[in-house]
């Protein structure tokens, strides 16, 4: 039974997010559905709304309250939106009827664009395939369900849980100290704008590659960027600091949790300055032993304790707002936004209902970043890898199409940047 | 499809040039499509309200040398403190959403101004005896008609009221200390305060108890 109101504390991973986001960094992430035919504004805008009071996660604005800020019930009317050409862009809740995320429409897409501190790329994945499954009904389509549409089912407790809290372990607390991680520089675009590069390959063929070299997809992926990354970057074997590629996991598998909020850690490859010439063959091995070491229960459980031991603290819980404020701003500034170089989220296949396929053309994912956000997805035998960057160097995009081209794999790319741009970004 | 024979890829999107080596694309009559609506310069909005800003500093600086060649700090303080409110009240104005909320920053930024201004020609007995009780009481009033009518906002506004009529009972402490001359006013206040805050406990405690457990939360 949906209540009338409710109110959540903001998870572990999200009570940051507001503090820290501004137009340079948006911590805004983009799931999109392609459909065959243009989509129809307000077929779309009735869509969201009927599937709004469903997903309590979503129907929420963001409050502050004296120590922190917590989500409230929001019952607007949403509206949708044109989409505007900049991916990904920061957004002010107070301009969207109080909600934290966005859904456009430009030609035959349908673009949800979620802020972090609401739910990870899983959670806003159920609920995108919800709207996009209502939309198709709307219109007169009939569809089978098949146990896969969240909006279809009744609403459950759990959905709306912590799940940092309800598996946070005080036994287990790991400290957590992460030295400062090298980082890509160059001149940025200007007005937000951040240029996307995106490359679609055959999962077939890649699933291939990576078999060759004993990886999974996400581990043959991390280390093509890794290699990339570290043949293009300017004085890489300089200086002191180590590349890290961030590489979000989705913790629900692990912990048998269903929650739609944030539920994922980063884990993460780590590569120093003394091994700027080892090859790809040798990244791809470091890469899968780090992944190993990292990928076991009590290691996440272990992380994932030391993140909510320090929301524990007293002194912290105890500090009003406005001065933790403050502190995550500086803290983030000093620390958070220097521990690594790049983020790869790879979502794996997108699920839909067979019934919906018919319609579906495309399905895509993009994550923002200031330096290089790298995301990937597959939609039956497409794999879409993006590269989203505000930074104006191309060259890291070129050695991985380099590197792909290499390893036999052929593609098409497309992108959102136009020459006519050269002047005006 | 444009294709780039330097870096051997195709395009979906109807480039001219390869965007990551620059090379002019072949083309093949394959039809391409934009998958991305075209950037546009954004409005220059904050420019205004920058411009805003910085004639209002200007004129405070200009104000406060004049003040320093006839050697009395006056004119400019007072200038200032209207140059204050005017920043504030333009974000305000711009920023706010909700009606009440803009109204009741309004008037509490009035307010200050008004007591500083008060300050400074240290004559601030008409702020105290008129100015806050009034306000603080047509706030409270505001609020408790909003919340009557608005039933989905009465447990954000019916917040704000309860912090509202606790601080519409502080003048009557002012009356009692003897700090005021005129005592009409404030005991309107204080009884406008009053029966809002019995209201609010009669009818609405458990909105009250709501929210207090979750501006609280720690």
């Amino acid at each position: 039974m949906k209540k009338r109101r409710y109110w959540f504390k903001i998870d572990n991973a999200g009570k940051v997010f507001p503090a820290i986001s501004n137009q340079e960094r948006s911590n805004v992430f983009r799931l999109s559905m392609s459909f065959h035919d243009d989509v129809k504004s307000d077929i779309l805008e009735q869509a969201v709304n009927l599937v709004l009071p469903r997903f309590e996660v979503f129907a929420i604005k963001i409050k502050t309250g004296l120590f922190w800020q917590y989500f409230d019930s929001n019952q607007k009317h949403f509206k949708v939106e044109k989409e505007p050409a900049v991916i990904t862009r920061y957004f002010h809740p107070r301009k969207n009827q109080h909600y934290l995320f966005k859904v456009y429409y430009f030609n035959n897409r349908v673009t949800l664009e979620t802020f972090h501190a609401l739910t990870d790329g899983s959670g806003a994945y159920q609920f995108l395939l919800s709207i996009a499954y209502e939309y198709l009904t709307l219109l007169g389509h009939q569809l089978d369900p098949e146990d896969m549409i969240l909006g279809r089912k009744p609403l459950q407790p759990k959905e709306s849980e912590d799940a940092f809290i309800s598996n946070y372990d005080p036994k287990l607390v790991k400290k957590m100290r992460e030295e400062h991680a090298f980082h890509l520089k160059n001149e940025a675009y200007k007005h937000q704008f951040s240029h996307l590069f995106s490359m679609k390959m055959s999962v077939i063929e890649v699933k291939k590659v990576a078999k060759k070299y004993g990886a999974t997809i996400t581990q043959y992926l991390a280390s093509v960027i890794v290699f990339a990354m570290m043949r293009e970057s300017l004085n890489f074997n300089t200086q002191k600091k180590p590349l890290k590629l961030f590489i979000p996991i989705n913790l629900r598998p692990y912990f048998h949790e269903v929650t739609l909020r944030n539920f994922s850690m980063y884990l993460k490859t780590v590569f120093y300055p003394d091994q700027a010439s080892i090859s790809f063959e040798d990244i791809i091995e470091i890469t899968k032993t780090q992944f190993q070491e990292q990928l076991t229960k009590e290691s996440l459980v272990s992380r994932l304790s030391g993140y909510v031991s320090l929301e524990k603290k007293l002194i912290l819980r105890m500090m009003p707002f406005f001065i933790k404020n403050i502190a995550f701003k500086i803290g983030y500034d000093m620390l958070g936004a220097k521990i690594n170089t790049a983020s790869f989220s790879n979502l794996g296949q997108a699920k839909l209902p067979s019934s919906m396929k018919p319609y579906i053309s495309d399905i895509n994912f993009i994550i923002g970043g200031f330096g290089l956000g790298i995301s990937s997805i597959s939609y039956e035998d497409t794999l879409q890898l993006n590269l989203a960057t505000r930074l104006k160097d191309h060259s890291i995009m070129r050695k991985i199409v380099d590197t792909f081209h290499d390893h036999q794999l052929t593609m098409h790319v497309y992108s959102n940047y136009e020459e006519e741009y050269d002047a005006i970004l | 499809m444009p294709y780039c024979k330097q870096c051997h890829i195709h395009f979906e999107t109807p480039q001219q040039k390869c965007v990551l080596c620059g090379q002019t694309l072949e083309s093949d009559q394959t039809k391409t499509t934009h998958y991305f609506p075209r950037f546009e310069m954004p409005k220059a909005y904050h420019k205004i309200f920058k411009s805003f800003i910085y004639l209002n500093v200007l004129s405070f600086v200009v104000l406060f040398f004049i003040d320093i060649q006839n050697q009395v700090i006056d004119f400019s303080l007072i200038a200032g403190v209207i140059h204050l409110y005017a920043i504030i009240m333009a974000s305000f104005v711009f920023l706010s959403e909700f009606w009440t909320l803009k109204v009741t920053k309004i008037i509490l930024l009035t307010l200050i101004l008004l007591l500083s201004i008060g300050l400074l020609i240290r004559e601030s007995t008409w702020a105290l005896d008129y100015v806050i009780p009034i306000v603080l009481a047509v706030n409270i009033l505001l609020y408790a008609i909003v919340i009557l009518f608005k039933k989905d906002r009465e447990d954000d506004d019916g917040f704000h009221v309860l912090l509202l009529s606790l601080l519409g009972l502080v003048p009557y402490g002012f009356l009692l200390l003897g700090w005021i001359e005129e005592p009409l006013p404030t005991q309107i206040t204080f009884i406008v305060s009053l029966s809002v805050l019995l209201g609010l406990i009669f009818f609405n405690l458990r909105a009250i108890f709501e929210a207090i457990k979750r501006r609280f939360h720690v």
